[in-house]
């Protein structure tokens, strides 16, 4: 009954510009340097992830030689993750929040470094921009997958969380080495014009999920 | 900047259960096949009815637009034509934007649909059909992945049955390859 799917969404053609420049330069930035990302968050910014590794996806990982038939291994991201779903204490449903340049950029070194292929392989993501009047801001949603290159550079998040009281397997833990692989991902940006042409990500909702290659948003008979 | 004393995402889930439970709603009970809305426009009016009714809508990357009705009606004339569904919520997460007013949602989960032929009230397309008086039960196909993002407004925590959806962005983000739904 809904028209015919279609990868990308844009409001409009002003939003067209302004969202593809804007999430091509993020994407490259924070695969590169996320230090250079910084400028776009304020004091009021928000950043948080959350994992869903019940998400539907293929079976047929395997071909991943580091990552082997152990399936995905969530290890860097389950200190951190806020799916509020599976979190219920007060304390740290506030605490998975980074608030400000300071606590989202910590937040983003304990993130594993990655590889994004926006733009050597723009069909692996799709992306809707639209319009909230309320806020004169443009919501931006990236779906996709990226590999997953290196470790985090902060590990101070996954350490405790291994070595706390209520880490039942701390000993098997303690010198394991988190596999990496690859993700797929969903990504929603508010950005709000600043001064001067600037942009401030108000708002910033990463959701990590199992791989897929199989995409729900190309045809198949055209791959 | 003082840190928050209270946490205001924890209503949010059971709305969030609310939003997808208007989707997933059978005409008839599964148990004693009887209708359970006085009409067909009753039960097409409950989907979604947390959405404003110029709110914008996106369903996979394309936008409902509003012909003779609004946005909101037109979603719902268009959802009653879908089969029946049955989403799980596997993740949320949320911010409430200072100074807007507005939470911003993000939710993930599975969505599976009646592969059976039938519509949502329960009418095939087949000429001729068994006349049968027992409740026809839904034949579940494999499960599907979907990511849904939505712009609400903050008077949710004390009402969660009122139209505060402003944008409602919906995307299935993996097909199994058994399946032949479309929506």
């Amino acid at each position: 009954p809904f028209e015919l799917q279609q990868p990308i969404f844009f409001q409009d053609q002003d939003i067209q510009q302004v969202a593809t420049n804007f999430i091509t330069n993020y994407i490259n930035l924070w695969d590169s340097n996320r230090q250079g990302l910084m400028v776009l968050y304020q004091a009021e910014s928000q950043f948080s992830m959350q994992i869903d590794s019940a998400h539907p996806h293929t079976l047929e990982v395997i071909n991943d030689l580091r990552n082997g038939p152990s399936g995905t291994d969530f290890g860097y991201y389950l200190p951190l993750s806020r799916n509020l779903t599976k979190v219920s204490s007060i304390k740290s449903r506030l605490n998975r929040v980074g608030r400000g340049p300071e606590q989202i950029y910590k937040m983003f070194t304990q993130l594993p470094k990655t590889r994004h292929e926006l733009v050597n392989k723009p069909l692996l993501y799709s992306m809707e921009c639209l319009r909230l009047p309320q806020l004169n801001a443009i919501m931006v949603t990236l779906h996709g997958s990226f590999e997953e290159v290196a470790a985090p550079d902060n590990l101070e998040a996954l350490n405790s969380s291994i070595g706390g009281p209520k880490g039942r397997m701390s000993h098997h833990n303690r010198n394991k080495k988190v596999a990496l692989s690859s993700k797929s991902f969903d990504r929603t940006l508010v950005v709000i014009p600043g001064p001067n042409g600037s942009m401030i990500v108000a708002t910033d909702l990463l959701l990590v999920r199992p791989f897929s290659k199989i995409l729900a948003w190309n045809d198949p008979t055209n791959k | 900047m003082s840190a928050p004393v209270q946490d205001p995402s924890q209503p949010i889930e059971p709305f969030l259960k609310k939003v997808l439970g208007s989707l997933d709603s059978c005409y008839r009970s599964a148990t004693t096949g009887q209708a359970q809305f006085t009409n067909v426009e009753a039960y097409a009016l409950q989907f979604g009815k947390q959405l404003k009714p110029a709110s914008s809508v996106i369903i996979n990357g394309k936008p409902v637009l509003p012909l003779a009705d609004t946005i909101k009606l037109e979603f719902q004339k268009k959802w009653l034509a879908t089969p029946l569904t049955q989403h799980q919520l596997n993740s949320y997460d949320c911010h409430l934007i200072p100074g807007s007013g507005v939470f911003v949602i993000q939710l993930s989960g599975k969505v599976r649909f009646d592969e059976s032929g039938r519509t949502r009230l329960g009418e095939t397309a087949d000429m001729v059909s068994e006349q049968t008086s027992r409740p026809v039960r839904p034949l579940w196909g494999s499960w599907f992945g979907f990511d849904l993002n939505m712009v609400v407004d903050e008077f949710v925590l004390s009402n969660d049955e009122n139209e505060v959806i402003n944008s409602y962005n919906y995307r299935i983000t993996y097909k199994p390859q058994d399946s032949v739904i479309d929506i």
